[in-house]
């Protein structure tokens, strides 16, 4: 029986999904909206850009979500220094309603790795300035713990590259991360199909943000679903206590009575 | 010199003293001389609700947006919300 009230708690605020989900690459708006709604997200990222002066405003991602329905997660996205990072932040911080981030400074143009350093810098910053500062970062326990040192609500390392759909490739670091550190773990970043968040979320994390497996799926709405279904799969397998996994086959049915 | 030639300088003089140039979104642009941060905002047709603006690197909270007149060389940055991860 899936629990009705696994609830999640990061920096005093209690989410009823484990699946956060973003908002880019979406066909259209209609189609992100209904996606979204069929994920049951509790969270959803958002990027902060130029309006383009040419076009009309109905671009702009408020004019179709509602941020009294949606909780609105601006991110970082696309800085590569610390500067940047801030920068972005204090925008989205005012276009937003709240102190909330997702965190990301990227390292490596082809990877999009996290330059893990300058994270932590940002991070210091920005929590000592009164953000709630959900990071993401590879898997290295190292970071994930200094990032739970500065201050961050939750700390979010990547399953595998960003956009990638190669699911979590290091299951026993993530395993480690989370149970080393006390904050929430939300797996951010890599996983592609159903099958992935259920892996993941099979390690014990908090829970799982994605945005490529859903929007570039040929039916979004169909994949968000299945997500949502997943993560609550995944969720109570790892609660259930599940058997330990062992190289030889024993028989389920009794040995004992069978006919001569 | 040629009389009309010189109301056409006047005349051109006349207008360009009730422009300036400031650069928006990185892209060089005329605004009217006086105008303020809701002014350029409402001849752009942008919600105030939905935009940040960024004046020189120092955003300004929408109440100011009224109050604050737009300068000459000015680097302004209207930002939004955009679908991301």
């Amino acid at each position: 029986m899936i629990q009705e009230k696994d609830q999640l708690e990061i920096g005093n605020r209690v989410f009823n999904s484990r699946l956060f989900v973003g908002t880019g690459k979406y066909s259209d708006n209609e189609t992100m909206v209904k996606a979204i709604k069929a994920s049951e997200t509790a969270m959803v990222t958002v990027a902060v850009r130029r309006i383009d002066l040419d076009r009309s405003q109905e671009e702009g991602i408020l004019f179709h979500l509602d941020p009294d329905e949606f909780f609105l997660l601006p991110n970082t996205a696309g800085c590569y220094n610390v500067k940047d990072a801030l920068r972005y932040a204090n925008l989205g911080r005012a276009a937003g309603f709240s102190e909330w981030l997702k965190l990301e400074v990227i390292g490596d143009e082809s990877t999009l790795l996290p330059d893990t350093q300058a994270t932590i810098e940002a991070a210091k910053i920005l929590v000592a300035d009164g953000f709630k500062v959900m990071a993401y970062t590879n898997d290295d326990l190292i970071t994930a713990l200094r990032l739970e040192d500065v201050g961050c609500v939750a700390v979010m390392p990547l399953a595998s590259p960003i956009g990638s759909g190669l699911g979590v490739v290091n299951p026993y670091f993530i395993r480690e991360i989370k149970r080393r550190c006390e904050v929430p773990i939300i797996v951010d970043a890599g996983v592609g199909v159903a099958s992935h968040a259920c892996i993941t979320m099979e390690q014990g994390v908090d829970g799982v943000l994605m945005n490529t497996a859903i929007a570039m799926a040929e039916n979004p709405v169909l994949m968000a679903s299945a997500m949502r279904l997943a993560i609550k799969a995944g969720r109570s397998s790892y609660l259930s206590g599940g058997m330990q996994a062992r190289e030889i086959a024993v028989p389920s049915s009794p040995t004992k009575g069978m006919l001569d | 010199m040629n009389p009309r030639l010189i109301q056409h300088g006047l005349r051109s003089m006349v207008s360009e003293s009730n422009k300036i140039q400031a650069k928006i979104n990185g892209e060089n642009r005329e605004v009217s001389k006086g105008f303020s941060i809701s002014d350029l905002l409402e001849s752009l047709d942008l919600n105030p609700l939905l935009v940040v603006v960024e004046l020189n690197a120092v955003i300004i909270s929408k109440e100011r947006f009224g109050e604050i007149e737009i300068c000459d060389r000015d680097q302004i940055e209207l930002v939004h919300f955009v679908g991301g991860g």
